[in-house]
This record gives structure tokens, C-alpha cells and sequence, in this order.
């Protein structure tokens, strides 16, 4: 058999040994035995590169990602591989409403987060702050895109940055994050707004 | 998962000082106030107006609890309590948080005290959803929200309450309270269901299985529970409750216990406490409701190790903090006892001591009266939503 039939062949039977192999995939490290992800191992040992998918952004623009990493990510991607959507050797996923940039910056995000996921709290949580080091613009598109995406815990990590920037604040400041040019209150709505809270105006 | 800003993200970030964001969906913004605790919440409500109309939907409100109970940050968990044996139109809040710090001395944590006018004898019927039922007539009462239902009264005339329980029927996303009323001690007791909404409605139920021995119904899962003696039988004690939504009964079996059980309700979790052969009290919870098997021990206190202990009154569980340490009250008592299972210097009594905290006193003695403790989360659940008429009454 060719080398790249055996591939596919083994690839196909990956979810069936993964649950014996998970048991025995133990591997030395820096001088320690860590157990390793079980696909990383037969496919390390069959000399092939990880699995791989295209993303393919509003601006025509492709990338190449491991599937492992995204799949583990991102809900919509998942649910596309299980039911069978996606062809590996012919097509591209195609995300309309996200940039190029952006693209790159959550395939950075889970990439990181799959291949760091044993790092210790503190490590990864400098990380993701240094991650969201990003312009207004840059945070709201990186929403948009793990909204579509369904990314949860970088939904909830930017959810929770755009809490704490709002936690403390006064009305307008508040207003001005949000882009709030015009409240809807009536003048006699505001003033009765400012008696209830005379210390958040 | 929780997200706390890191302090690089604090000092060097710009998100920090100009940001501005596009205009987010109903729901992305929905999604960022759900992070946010009830009372900040109530001052989001001047930002602009979608975001009152969003605040102030009960949907939102109930959701918003449903996400925040288990993280005590985020509704600021309290003991209310009302000195029920007496005149007293007061009711009192004290935050739960100090008692574990051990730093609740009245100068530094003072107790809220709320007075309603023109009312005497209050009495907490219950505590659901971050709405508080009170009793004279009946009224719902949000403290959060400060929004207070017009008082109902009860159908019948001249009869006292004997058993209550308050409680949520989610599936008719209705509240609804049980009352056993009785005209005079001997006579029969008459079950009767309200169901709060834009006309309070009553019913009675026709077939009644069992009368409650004990006062209060414990609300979890849209059921109301109480204490029952297994009929012809000396020991042995079973759990019958009342189903909320459907409006009937059925029963869950306790593990054998060799004394009579006292219910409560903790981490939105049934507990029995029981007092064992006279020497020690066990305390059980019931992980899974309505699971027989999910009965766990989870802490077992010798009658010697209890300083205030006075046979043969059982222990009140009344919280389970995050770290498992667990806060009983002795009854007939204002005092309160800390029990650490983690720590071989087991019991502490906090410095809570509600004797000098605006609430009424004995005449002619400055004694404090006994309390009725019950825990209260805040939320932004309010009687508005149930749809009748009520009116924000500014306190705090």
C-alpha cells in the first residue's frame, strides 16, 4: 500500500484507538514521563504532519490550521467536521465576516491555548491580557469573530475585559465606551435618573 | 470561567482609557450585564433607554439570578430576619460575608433595618429568587430593587397561618405561596395555593395528603418540602413535598435517622440536620434533589463541643460558604456558630450580635427577642414583573 493510503487508513481509525492508546501515551520531557495527546503520538510515530484545515477570510485570504486546535475551539468549526461538511482534500472554510487580521489573531488565540493548556494560571492569563493589547476597533472585531466562531472562553475572556473596563465607571464615561450619543431619556427622565443615583453621574 | 484584568492589561493597556465600541447587539450586551451584580445593574438602568428596557425585563432578571447564585460576589448573600414572636414592624438585613471574617462588629457591618409603617408583627414567609414574602396581610418585597407589591390580604377572615411555603413554579414562570390556615387550634387546617400575578389568584386544593408538623416549606426545584412522620412507625421520617408546578404531592425517603430531622435548604441543596442519639448532631445534604442516593454526611458536631446548646432543641443550618464552612444557629437564639470541617479548632462564634440593631426590643427589659433567620440573595427579580401593582419604596 502507498505511504499516504496507510495514512488515511490510520487517520480513519484514530477515534477507535485513541481511548487504548490514551492509557500507554506517555512520553519523557525535559527528564519527567508527561502524558501526551494520543493523536500527536501515532502520528509522530507515522512521521506526518498534523491534520490540517483552511480558513479562508473576508479578504480571500487563506490559512492553514491544525484541525485539533480549532476543533477543540471553536464550536462552529467542530460541528462542521463531525457532520461531515468539510472535505479535507478539496475544500476551504469560508468566513465571510472575518478579517484577515482577526483571523489571524484567533488562530493565534487557540493555537496558544491548545498547545499551553497545562501552563500554570498566571502564565496564561499574562498571556491573554498581552493578547488583548488591541485597539477599540481590533477588541470589537475580535468579538464579532469568536461570536460567529463560537469561541467561548475567549468570548468570555474579552466579556469579561469589557466588564471590568465598565465596573466603577460614571455615566459618562460609561456612555462614551459604548458609543451612547443619544440616551432616549426626556429632560424630566434624567433629572429623576440623577436623584436615584447622584454618585454614578 | 471568571476573568479578572491583569495588571498589565490595567497600566499599559489603551482599551483602558479610549476606548470606544461599536454598537453591540441586544444580546452582546446582554452578555457583558450579566457579569455585573444586581445593584451595579440599577444604575446601568440610567445609561440610555434599550438598556433599561433590557434591565428591567423579567426574563433578563431571572437569567441574570439563575447565572449569578453561585458566586456570593454577585448577590451579596444576607440573613434577613424578623423578631417574629413580637410587635415589631421590622425587618433586618446583615450581610453574611464578615461573620466568616470575623469582623462583624455592629460599628463596621451595621444591620439595614427596614421598617414598614402601619404594620405589626412581621413575619419572613420566604426567600425566592431575591424576592422576600412577608406576612401580615401579605406582600412581596424586593430589597435590591426596593419595590415593594401592595399588600393582599388573605380570603378567608379570622384565621391564623400555621404553615407556609414560598416558592417559584418555572415551569408557568409563576411565584406561588401554600398557606395552611386555621380558624382555631383542633380545627381542621385549610390548605390554600396563591398564585402572585396580575390577579392574585387563590385556590384550594381538595385532597390534602398530610398536614406539615412544621412551619415553614423549604422551596428547591420548584417544590416546597417538609418534614413527615412515616405513618405507624417510631423513627422514622421521610420528606413530602409539594410540587409547585403541578400541584401535587409525593414523597422522597431520607436515610435512616434516629431523631427527628430538621430541614433546610443550603447551596440550593436539601440538608437535614439530626440530632443523634442525644450526644451529637449529623448534618446531611442531598447533592441531587429528588436522587435518594445522593444523601451525603457532610459534618457531624458533638453536643459538648456547642457552647449555647440547649437540649432538646435541634441545630438550623443556614449557609455553606465557599469553602465549605458551614453557619448554624442555635434556636431561640441570636447568636450564631461558624462550623469549619477543615480546621480541628472547630466551632467559632463570630461577632454577631443583632441585640443592638434598631430592631424592637422586649418592654421592660432591653432584651433582644428571638429571630427568625432566613438567607437572602439579592437579584433584580421584582413584583413589577409578576404584574401587579406595586411601587418603589427608596430605602438603603
Amino acid at each position: 500500500m502507498e505511504l499516504l493510503c496507510i495514512r488515511q487508513w490510520i487517520s480513519g481509525l484514530l477515534p477507535t484507538v485513541k481511548k487504548w492508546l490514551s492509557a500507554w501515551c506517555i512520553k519523557p520531557v525535559g527528564g519527567a514521563l508527561v502524558r501526551q495527546e494520543p493523536e500527536y503520538i501515532l502520528l509522530a510515530l507515522m512521521g506526518s504532519p498534523l491534520k490540517k484545515i483552511m480558513l479562508c477570510s473576508s479578504e480571500k485570504e487563506i490559512f492553514s490550521v491544525e484541525e485539533q486546535v480549532m476543533v477543540q475551539h471553536s464550536v462552529i468549526i467542530n460541528n462542521m467536521i463531525e457532520d461531515g461538511s468539510y472535505n479535507h482534500e478539496e475544500s476551504k472554510i469560508p468566513l465571510d465576516c472575518v478579517d484577515s487580521k482577526t483571523l489571524k489573531k484567533v488562530i493565534d488565540y487557540c493555537t496558544h491555548h491548545t498547545h499551553h493548556h497545562n501552563d500554570n494560571q498566571e502564565d496564561l492569563e499574562a498571556w491573554d491580557a498581552q493578547f488583548l493589547n488591541v485597539d477599540s476597533n481590533g477588541l470589537y472585531d475580535l468579538l464579532m469573530a469568536a461570536n460567529y466562531l463560537e469561541i467561548r472562553n475567549l468570548l468570555d475572556l474579552i466579556y469579561g475585559t469589557i466588564k471590568n473596563m465598565i465596573k466603577g465607571k460614571k455615566i459618562d464615561e460609561i456612555r462614551r465606551i459604548f458609543n451612547i450619543k443619544d440616551h432616549g431619556f426626556t429632560p424630566e427622565e434624567e433629572e429623576q435618573n440623577r436623584k436615584e443615583y447622584p454618585h454614578f453621574y | 470561567m471568571t476573568t479578572t484584568l491583569h495588571p498589565a492589561i490595567a497600566e499599559s493597556n489603551p482599551l483602558e482609557t479610549t476606548t470606544t465600541i461599536n454598537t453591540l447587539s441586544e444580546d452582546l450586551i446582554a452578555e457583558i450585564l450579566f457579569r455585573l451584580p444586581a445593584r451595579n445593574l440599577l444604575e446601568l438602568n440610567t445609561v440610555c433607554k434599550s438598556w433599561k428596557t433590557l434591565i428591567s425585563n423579567s426574563r433578563f432578571a431571572l437569567n441574570h439570578f439563575r447565572r449569578s447564585i453561585a458566586d456570593p460576589t454577585m448577590t451579596n448573600p444576607r440573613l434577613v430576619y424578623s423578631t417574629r414572636h413580637f410587635v415589631d414592624c421590622n425587618i433586618g438585613f446583615f450581610p453574611v460575608q464578615p461573620l466568616l471574617e470575623n469582623t462583624s462588629s455592629p460599628s463596621s457591618n451595621p444591620t439595614t433595618v427596614v421598617s414598614f409603617e402601619m404594620k405589626d408583627c412581621l413575619e419572613i414567609l420566604g426567600s425566592c429568587n431575591g424576592l422576600l414574602c412577608l406576612l401580615e396581610i401579605i406582600c412581596n418585597f424586593v430589597p435590591c430593587t426596593g419595590v415593594e407589591s401592595d399588600w393582599i390580604e388573605i380570603e378567608q377572615r379570622g384565621v391564623e397561618v400555621v404553615n407556609h411555603g414560598f416558592g417559584y413554579d418555572h415551569v408557568h414562570d409563576r411565584y406561588k405561596l401554600l398557606l395552611f390556615v386555621q380558624k382555631r387550634r383542633q380545627e381542621p387546617k385549610t390548605p390554600m395555593v396563591l398564585t402572585f400575578g396580575a390577579n392574585n389568584s387563590w385556590s384550594t386544593m381538595p385532597d390534602f395528603p398530610f398536614y406539615p408538623q412544621r412551619c415553614k416549606g423549604e422551596f428547591v426545584s420548584g417544590t416546597l418540602n417538609w418534614i413527615h412522620k412515616v405513618p405507624v412507625t417510631l423513627n422514622s421520617w421521610m420528606i413530602v413535598f409539594f410540587d409547585l408546578a403541578r400541584e401535587s404531592f409525593g414523597e422522597v425517603f431520607l436515610p435512616f435517622m434516629n431523631g427527628e430531622p430538621v430541614l433546610q435548604v443550603a447551596r440550593e441543596c436539601l440538608c437535614v440536620c439530626v440530632d443523634h442519639q442525644k450526644s451529637h448532631f449529623d448534618v446531611w445534604i442531598m447533592k441531587e434533589y429528588g436522587v435518594e442516593e445522593s444523601w451525603t454526611k457532610l459534618i457531624v458536631i458533638s453536643h459538648v463541643e456547642l457552647k449555647h446548646y440547649e437540649p432538646p432543641y435541634p441545630l438550623y443550618l443556614v449557609y455553606i460558604y465557599e469553602n465549605g464552612v458551614v453557619l448554624a444557629i442555635p434556636p431561640t437564639s441570636y447568636k450564631l456558630v461558624l462550623y469549619d470541617p477543615n480546621d480541628h479548632n472547630r466551632l467559632h462564634y463570630p461577632l454577631f450580635d443583632s441585640s443592638s440593631d434598631g430592631m424592637t426590643k422586649f418592654p421592660m427589659s432591653e432584651r433582644a427577642a428571638p429571630r427568625g433567620f432566613h438567607v437572602f440573595h439579592e437579584s433584580l427579580v421584582s413584583p413589577s414583573h409578576l404584574g401587579f401593582p406595586s411601587e418603589v419604596a427608596y430605602w438603603n
